[in-house]
């Protein structure tokens, strides 16, 4: 077999190699539960969330939100993490992590425009989580979207104070 | 001889291994956490929106995969040409943000961006790097390699 000459067959190794790696790391990343979409939907601001300026909107304060645990076509949404959620979170929320590299897409926003109110609560100062998700959730055409003051936090406070829900 | 012999193949076995080790530990957590590996990508401000994600889950597959081919000593000019080439982009990447003050984490070997912030060092363990995968790419001899086991059995005279 004729061989190629280095300067030719090694650029050439480079490039399959690397194509081959990829390659790998796209069916990874289809296959995977935790995927990140190909190409990036919402534009990065991770960095410095400290200098974030979240979208104004709606709020509501924690002891009318308190009020309104169980109330029909109103549905709390848990910005927080996923560990932040499963450790305790407000009774019948939905979790939706709130990122900038996965916001919610459209087929969520079909899902929760069936609730006729939404109520998103994070932990994080100022809000700025639920703030953001709340922002994205309009932006899918979303409307009558609020953010909880305080947080979970605050609305636990003040289910204790109203004695409102399980 | 022996001293050149040293210098030359043995010590080019070294870094090649050095280099594979580095390069699979610096994949494993961009792999498991591929969102904050782009995350930590944009912070550089450097890579344009819709390349990130797919930097993102490509570069720690291509790390992970040169380092181990460069370990086992299979394909190790090409694998090294590889490494070579992104180490130089990082060693770019490095300057430049270092050179507009952006006060961010490498990203090297942990996508938590609260780990060590890039300092100075960060730019000269890359360029130490970059040495000794040059220094390989010169003087690398396949020693204790696949590929060297594979040419005593006959079943390979690949020299890439």
């Amino acid at each position: 077999m004729t061989r190629l000459p280095l300067l030719l067959s090694v650029p050439l190794g480079a490039v399959l190699i690397s194509a081959a790696a990829s390659g790998i790391g796209l069916a990874v990343n289809a296959a995977r539960s935790g995927g990140i979409p190909v190409v990036a939907p919402f534009p990065y601001q991770q960095d410095c969330p400290e200098k974030l300026s979240v979208p104004e909107g709606p709020t509501v304060g924690a002891e009318q939100a308190a009020r309104l645990l169980h109330a029909q076509g109103v549905l709390f949404i848990d910005a927080r993490p996923a560990e932040a959620f499963a450790a305790g979170h407000i009774d019948g929320a939905r979790s939706i992590p709130f990122s900038f590299i996965s916001p919610p897409g459209p087929g969520t926003a079909a899902e929760l425009k069936k609730h006729g109110h939404l109520i998103v609560y994070c932990d994080s100062p100022g809000d700025k989580l639920a703030g953001l998700l709340a922002a994205s959730l309009r932006d899918l055409g979303l409307r009558r979207v609020k953010v909880l003051r305080g947080g979970w936090e605050a609305f636990t406070r003040a289910k204790k104070k109203t004695g409102a829900g399980p | 001889m022996k001293l050149r012999r040293l210098l030359g193949e043995q010590l080019a076995w070294v870094f090649r291994v050095t280099l594979g080790v580095v390069f699979i530990v610096a994949s494993l957590d961009k792999i498991a956490h591929p969102e904050a590996f782009a995350a930590g990508i944009a912070n550089y401000h450097m890579v344009p929106l819709g390349l990130i994600n797919l930097m993102a889950i490509c570069l720690p597959w291509i790390e992970v995969v040169c380092g181990l081919l460069l370990v086992l000593g299979l394909w190790t000019r090409a694998n090294l040409l590889v490494v070579n080439a992104l180490l130089v982009v990082f060693i770019v990447a490095i300057v430049s943000a270092l050179r507009r003050g952006l006060d961010i984490s490498c990203g090297c070997f942990t996508t938590d961006p609260g780990a060590h912030a890039m300092t100075r060092w960060t730019l000269y363990w890359d360029i130490i790097w970059l040495g000794m995968g040059l220094h390989a790419m010169v003087l690398d001899r396949n020693l204790l390699s696949v590929t060297r086991l594979l040419r005593r059995t006959g079943a390979t005279g690949e020299t890439t």
